[in-house]
C-alpha cells in the first residue's frame, strides 16, 4: 500500500470538506427533484381519490398501494435495470424517489382535503359555484395549510431516502462519507459519520424552520374551526 | 516510468466523470448504455470500498483494479471512456443492463456468478487474511484454532463463506460466535474494541490495516479463489481482446510494477 | 295570472327505504315568507335542501319561475344564483374574511370585478350590521355573527329566493335575537324567504303562511293567525299543544 500520510481524524474530515459539499449538492437536488415530483404526482392523486368517480380514482387508489408497498430498492432497482426510464442515474433515481414520496403525499393531501368539513363545499355549491371551482376557491386552500406538518414529515423521509441512489450509481453525501473512510483514512469513520449526520440534521432543521414559518405566515387567525 | 503525462490528465478526466455525478448526470450527459457511439469505445463500472483494489482519495478513483485494467484495455483496440461507481450487488446488473461494459471490482470468480456473466481469465489470487489484535495475546495458527472465539467478516464476501463453510458448517464454531458487517471497517474498529477476536478479510485489506493500526495478521488462508474482470456473456470478441491484454500486461512489467505499488507492504 | 316564483309539484324522497317526502306539492310568491313547522325527522329541510339541488327527488317537479329546475338539462349552478341558502350550522369559508365570505361569490360566480365586489360586500354586511367585522376570519366572531355573515353572503348574489335551514338552532339562546331581528328586517324588505325553523315568534309576527310538514306530508298550511289559533288537522294540534307544553316548561 503506498504511503499515505495520516492526519488526525478531524483535520481529514476538514480536509475533505470540499467532497462532502459535491455530495451534498448531490442530496439537496436529489431531494429537491423528488419532493417537487411527489407533490407533481401526490396532489392531483389525493383530490382524485377524494372527489373522483369510478374507474380513474380505483387506478389511483391501486397505483398508491402498489407504490407505497414496494420497497424503494425494488422500485429504483427496477426503473433502472429492469425498465431503463433513464440513463441518467439522477435522473431515474428522482423519478423512483418522486413516485414513491408522490404516492405518500397523496395521503396526506387526501386526509387534508377530508378534514376540511364538507358543509363549506355545500355552502360553496349553494350559491352557484361549479364542483371543481369550490374545491379550488374553498377546500384547497384550507387543504394546504393542514398538509404542512405531513409535507414536513415527508421532506425528512425523502432526504435520508436519498442514499439508496447508490445501487444505481450515484453519489451522493452519505456514499461519499463512505468512500472517504473506506478509501483513505479508516480510523476516521467515526468522525465522518457525525459530519454527515449533522449535516443531514442542519439540512432537516432548516427545512422544517422554513415550513414553520411558511405555515405561520398562511395560518387562518383565530384557527382552523369557523 | 510507468505512467506518462498523457495517462495521469486522461486519468483525472476519467475520474471526473466517474466523481462528478452532479452536472453530468443532471445535464444528461451520462454515456447512454455501455456502447456509446463508438463501437469501441467501453465503460467499466467498480464499487469503490475495497481498498487497495478500489477506493476514493481526495475525491479521485484509485487502486489496483483501476490502474490494470486500464492498462489492459491500452493494449487492445478498445478505449475507456470512463468509470461508473456502484454499490457491489448492483454491478453485475448494470453489466447485463449495457450501463457499463465490464467490471472491475475484486470481484471473485464462481460457478453462481458464472450462470449470469462470463470473466476474463484470473488476474489475481485472492486469499483470507486471519487478524487479531496486535497486543493481544490470542494467536490462532490456524483456522481450527478459531473455535470458541467470536470471529467477524463482511457481508457477502469470501472471508464470510470461508468462516461459513470451513467453520460453522463443520461444526467447528457455533454461529452466534460469528459476527457478519455491513462493511470491514467496522469489523475491524470492534476487533479494536475487543467485541470480537478475529476478523477474516481479503490478505491485501489486511495488510492495509495491519500497517495503519495496532492489529496484525495472525496467518493467511489460501482459498484457491481468483478475481477475474466481469464481462457480458455475448461479448466474446471483447472477452478475447481483454485476455490478450492482460497477458501482455503480465508478460511485461507492468503487472509487477503495479503489484509493488498497491501491495507493496510486506 | 302570474305564475307562482317557487311550485313544488308532487315531490317523493327517500333515503333507502326511508320515505321522507311523500307527494309534497307546495307554491308561494314574490314577497312571500314562508314559515315551514313539524317534528324533527319530517323532511322539513330535506324539502328545502330540494329546491336547490343539493339534494334531489325522486319523483315529480319543483318549477322556479314556472321553469322546471328539476330536469337533466338544468343548469344548477345557474340556479343556486336564484336560490340562496342560509345554513343551520353557518359553513362559512374559514380562511376568508367576512367580507371575503361574501364576495367570492360576486368576484368568481358573477364576475364581478374586486372593487366593486367589494362594494357590494360592504353593503350587505351593513344590511346585517356587521361593518365593523368585515376583517374579522370566522373563528373569531361569535355564532350569531357568524350567521348574519352567512346571511350576507347569500344576500349578495341577489337571489329571488332565500332559504333558512333552521338558521338558529345551532346558537345559543342569548344570540338568536340578532339574528331574528335581520331576518324580520329582511322579510319587512320585501326579500321572498322560505323557512325552517322552530322560531314561533318569528313565525307569528313576520310570516305570511306557515306550513305544517308532519311524516313527509303537508297537513295543512295557513296564515299564522288561523294555523297557530285554529289548526283544523289533529295532527297539528296535537304538535302545537306539544310546543306550547315545552314552551310553559322551559
Amino acid at each position: 500500500m503506498h504511503a499515505f500520510p495520516l492526519q488526525s481524524d478531524w483535520a481529514f474530515v476538514l480536509g475533505s470538506l470540499d467532497l462532502l459539499f459535491e455530495g451534498l449538492v448531490v442530496t439537496v437536488a436529489l431531494t429537491a427533484a423528488s419532493i417537487a415530483l411527489g407533490f407533481l404526482l401526490g396532489f392531483p392523486a389525493g383530490a382524485v381519490e377524494v372527489y373522483g368517480r369510478g374507474p380513474l380514482a380505483r387506478v389511483v387508489e391501486t397505483a398508491g398501494v402498489v407504490l407505497r408497498g414496494t420497497p424503494l430498492l425494488v422500485i429504483i432497482i427496477i426503473l433502472f435495470f429492469v425498465v431503463s426510464v433513464s440513463s441518467s442515474a439522477f435522473v431515474t433515481a428522482a423519478v423512483a424517489l418522486g413516485l414513491r414520496s408522490g404516492a405518500y403525499q397523496s395521503q396526506i393531501f387526501r386526509g387534508a382535503l377530508q378534514s376540511v368539513d364538507e358543509g363549506q363545499l355545500e355552502a360553496a355549491r349553494s350559491i352557484g359555484m361549479g364542483r371543481l371551482q369550490a374545491i379550488r376557491h374553498v377546500v384547497v386552500p384550507q387543504a394546504l395549510r393542514r398538509s404542512v406538518p405531513g409535507f414536513q414529515n415527508e421532506f425528512t423521509i425523502v432526504l435520508k431516502d436519498t442514499s439508496i441512489a447508490i445501487v444505481i450509481g450515484l453519489g451522493e453525501l452519505l456514499t461519499v462519507g463512505q468512500n472517504l473512510y473506506q478509501g483513505g483514512q479508516s480510523t476516521a469513520a467515526l468522525e465522518i459519520f457525525l459530519t454527515v449526520s449533522l449535516i443531514y440534521f442542519v439540512l432537516t432543521f432548516t427545512t422544517n424552520r422554513t415550513l414553520d414559518y411558511v405555515d405561520d405566515y398562511f395560518t387562518i387567525p383565530g384557527g382552523e374551526q369557523a | 516510468m510507468r505512467m506518462s503525462e498523457n495517462r495521469t490528465s486522461r486519468r483525472e478526466y476519467l475520474t471526473a466523470v466517474g466523481g462528478t455525478a452532479v452536472t453530468l448526470s443532471i445535464a444528461g450527459c451520462m454515456g447512454g448504455g455501455g456502447g456509446g457511439s463508438d463501437e469501441n469505445e467501453i465503460v467499466a463500472g467498480t464499487a469503490p470500498g475495497f481498498p487497495p483494489f478500489e477506493m476514493k482519495q481526495e475525491g479521485e478513483l484509485v487502486g489496483f483494479d483501476i490502474d490494470l485494467l486500464e492498462a489492459v484495455v491500452d493494449e487492445t483496440e478498445y478505449t475507456l471512456t470512463g468509470w461508473k461507481e456502484f454499490e457491489f450487488k448492483s454491478l453485475i446488473p448494470a453489466l447485463t443492463n449495457d450501463n457499463i461494459d465490464v467490471v472491475a471490482a475484486g470481484m471473485t470468480i464462481n460457478d453462481e456468478r458464472d450462470q449470469t456473466i462470463d470473466f476474463t481469465d484470473p488476474y489475481y489470487s485472492s486469499n483470507q487474511a486471519i487478524v487479531v489484535r496486535a497486543d493481544g495475546d490470542f494467536s490462532p495458527g490456524s483456522l481450527s484454532d478459531l473455535s470458541g472465539h467470536a470471529v467477524g467478516a463482511q457481508k457477502g464476501t469470501t472471508g464470510e463463506s470461508v468462516v461459513q463453510e470451513q467453520l460453522i458448517d463443520g461444526g467447528s464454531l457455533s454461529a452466534d460466535n460469528y459476527n457478519s458487517y455491513g462493511n470491514y471497517v467496522l469489523a475491524v474498529e470492534d476487533l479494536q474494541n475487543g467485541n470480537i477476536d478475529a476478523v477474516v478479510i481479503d490478505q491485501p485489506v489486511a495488510e492495509t490495516f495491519a500497517a495503519q493500526r495496532p492489529v496484525a495478521i495472525a496467518f493467511t488462508y489460501e482459498t484457491g479463489e481468483n478475481f477475474g474482470f466481469g464481462v457480458r456473456e455475448d461479448d466474446d470478441e471483447f472477452t478475447e481482446a481483454l485476455n490478450s491484454g492482460l497477458a501482455a500486461v503480465q508478460d511485461g512489467s507492468t503487472y509487477q510494477d503495479l503489484t509493488n505499488k498497491w501491495f507493496g507492504q510486506q | 295570472m302570474s305564475d307562482p316564483l317557487l311550485r313544488l309539484d308532487d315531490v317523493y324522497k327517500s333515503y333507502g327505504d326511508e320515505r321522507v317526502l311523500s307527494g309534497v306539492s307546495f307554491e308561494m310568491d314574490t314577497g312571500d315568507v314562508d314559515v315551514v313547522i313539524g317534528p324533527s325527522g319530517s323532511g322539513k329541510s330535506t324539502m328545502l335542501r330540494c329546491v336547490n339541488r343539493l339534494t334531489e327527488i325522486d319523483s315529480g317537479a319543483i318549477y322556479l319561475d314556472g321553469e322546471c329546475v328539476t330536469d337533466a338539462d338544468t343548469d344548477v349552478n345557474e340556479l343556486r344564483k336564484q336560490v340562496g341558502m342560509v345554513f343551520q350550522d353557518f359553513n362559512l369559508f374559514a380562511h376568508l374574511t367576512a367580507l371575503g365570505n361574501v364576495t367570492l361569490g360576486l368576484r368568481k360566480v358573477r364576475g364581478m370585478e374586486k372593487s366593486a365586489a367589494r362594494e357590494k360586500g360592504y353593503e350587505h354586511l351593513e344590511q346585517v350590521g356587521l361593518l365593523d367585522q368585515a376583517d374579522s376570519y370566522p373563528a373569531e366572531l361569535s355564532g350569531g355573527q357568524k350567521q348574519r355573515v352567512g346571511i350576507a353572503q347569500a344576500l349578495a348574489m341577489d337571489p329571488e329566493l332565500l332559504l333558512f335551514d333552521e338558521p338558529t338552532s345551532a346558537l345559543d339562546p342569548e344570540l338568536v335575537g340578532e339574528v331574528v331581528d335581520v331576518m324580520r328586517d329582511l322579510a319587512a324588505e320585501g326579500i321572498t324567504m322560505l323557512v325552517v325553523s322552530h322560531e314561533m315568534g318569528f313565525a307569528r309576527s313576520a310570516a305570511s303562511d306557515i306550513v305544517f310538514l308532519d311524516g313527509g306530508e303537508i297537513v295543512e298550511h295557513g296564515p299564522p293567525e288561523q294555523l297557530f289559533e285554529n289548526p283544523r288537522a289533529d295532527r297539528t294540534r296535537e304538535f302545537l299543544g306539544r310546543l306550547r307544553t315545552e314552551h310553559e316548561e322551559g
